[in-house]
């Protein structure tokens, strides 16, 4: 099996020069984006660098406790980035939040390498951290469509939220029709991906894999597979983070409490 | 012994208050009209009384007992309510009907397409609605599917907040005349309209309690 093509430092610096082309349009049509722009590029640098140090000393090391530490890490990661892009309160949404992602990842992961993979470790380094990133990052976006929805439709439509109490609703029936919209909206982007993949773009881990040199038959598998694993993750994450909020989201009184949003909404 | 009190009740809104003080006993039975100017409290009353908006202080009783974070389920499953102002969704109809009877509180009632019906044709809903979609009808029409999700409900307190105000003559007389007549019924009807201007109707005007 032959190795992807090495990327030398110049082509590297001529990727970035690919950047100017945005740029002169963000100038020309007045586009104020040439300042985040430049920030993320550099931020995305220095993560990516240090990830991949990090990522060679672990694969080397291959220590199981420092795998499972670093996947914690990127579940720290991911329930602060949720709860921030969500503008929800850090001090009632994080803990919960990052209590669903440990539970929906780890199911999920624990599956895809013991289950289907059929890991002789589980927590082997280029397993665990690699699909376990994929996992989190996909599930991560469901989950900010599906928590910020839930309880920004509850906020905005009061009135239809207290008419179902006023009907003798339940706490658990009268969150039931806004859960169901939440899940439908955070899954939506998924089914539409599954549905145009291979047509419309070849998947990220499909393509690293063909360039790296792997046979597209198993380049195949392996994505439909992690495809699916994406789908029970995001479901798992996004039920499991209202599950488990709502309850303290809502007082005595079956009432959104005010404190659930940060302040500076 | 009253069905419904509240005791000393301060509600404020930015440092203004809309109730300081105020207190109010309905007994059983009792059919009381509200009224007032906008801002005067009327429908802050109703979200009193069904666990909505706590007040800053005072109290609000159901049947003797405070209402708080446990015994205001009970209290709801008791009041059947109906607003100009509220929000049924946008779905269709007959999923909404399934969905508010399908309730736990609700099932015993086992009301069926008929019972609906009946309803539908006493106030002069065209029968084909029942299979359309929400945000097709009219406001009117959506007001008097709420009114027939309130009877069906047959809960021993109503709270009508301005439940005729898109209705025409015709319809709010036969609507406030229909809950007038319950038997044995609370009923607390917030309305500036005639039609419930009744010898045997109470009139609470919040405007003369400043």
């Amino acid at each position: 099996m032959e190795g992807s093509e090495e990327i030398s430092t110049l082509a590297l610096v001529l990727a970035y020069l690919l950047l100017l082309i945005p740029v002169l349009l963000a100038y020309y049509f007045k586009i104020t984006i040439v300042k985040r722009l430049v920030i993320s590029a550099i931020r995305m640098t220095g993560q990516l660098f240090v990830v991949g140090i990090a990522l060679i000393y672990f694969f080397e090391l291959d220590n199981n406790w420092l795998n499972a530490s670093w996947v914690i890490g990127m579940v720290v990661f991911a329930a602060v980035s949720t709860v921030n892009n969500s503008e929800l309160n850090y001090r009632i949404f994080l803990p919960p939040t990052f209590l669903a992602f440990l539970i929906s990842t780890g199911l999920v992961l624990w599956f895809f390498n013991a289950v289907l993979v059929d890991l002789d470790n589980v927590f082997d380094a280029r397993y665990l951290i690699v699909i376990g990133g994929m996992l989190l990052g996909n599930s991560l976006k469901g989950d900010i469509i599906g928590i910020s929805k839930f309880y920004e439709d509850i906020k905005k439509d009061e009135k239809r939220y207290q008419y179902h109490l006023a009907m003798g609703a339940s706490q658990r029936e009268v969150v039931v029709p806004f859960f169901r919209d939440s899940m439908a909206a955070a899954l939506k982007p998924f089914i539409a991906s599954m549905a145009t993949m291979g047509l419309v773009f070849l998947p990220g881990m499909m393509t690293g894999q063909i360039i790296g040199g792997e046979d597209p038959a198993t380049a195949i598998k392996y994505q439909i597979a992690i495809m699916l694993a994406v789908f029970v993750a995001t479901t798992l994450s996004v039920s499991l983070t209202i599950f488990i909020t709502y309850r303290r989201a809502f007082d005595s009184y079956g009432i959104l409490k005010k404190t659930i949003f940060r302040k500076s909404r | 012994m009253s069905v419904i009190s509240l005791r000393d009740i301060e509600v404020r809104f930015n440092s203004k208050h809309v109730f300081d003080g105020f207190s109010l006993d309905i007994g059983q039975g009792e059919k009381v009209r509200i009224k007032g100017k906008s801002g005067a409290g009327k429908t802050t009353l109703f979200k009193l009384m069904l666990g909505f908006l706590q007040p800053d202080a005072g109290e609000v009783l159901y049947e003797g007992q405070k209402l708080n974070g446990s015994t205001v389920w009970r209290a709801r499953k008791s009041m059947a309510y109906v607003s100009q102002d509220m929000s049924i969704g946008e779905g269709l109809v007959k999923d909404f009907f399934d969905e508010i009877f399908s309730y736990e509180a609700n099932k015993h009632l086992q009301v069926d397409r008929e019972d609906i019906m009946k309803l539908f044709r006493k106030f002069s809903l065209n029968e084909e609605l029942y299979e359309g979609r929400i945000p097709e009808l009219s406001g009117g029409e959506k007001q008097r599917i709420a009114i027939v999700i309130s009877i069906l409900l047959d809960r021993p307190v109503y709270l009508l907040d301005e439940i005729t105000s898109s209705l025409d003559e015709v319809l709010k007389e036969k609507i406030a005349q229909y809950f007038l007549g319950l038997k044995g019924k609370t009923l607390l009807i917030i309305s500036h309209d005639r039609v419930w201007e009744k010898n045997d109707v109470k009139l609470i005007d919040l405007d003369n309690l400043r």
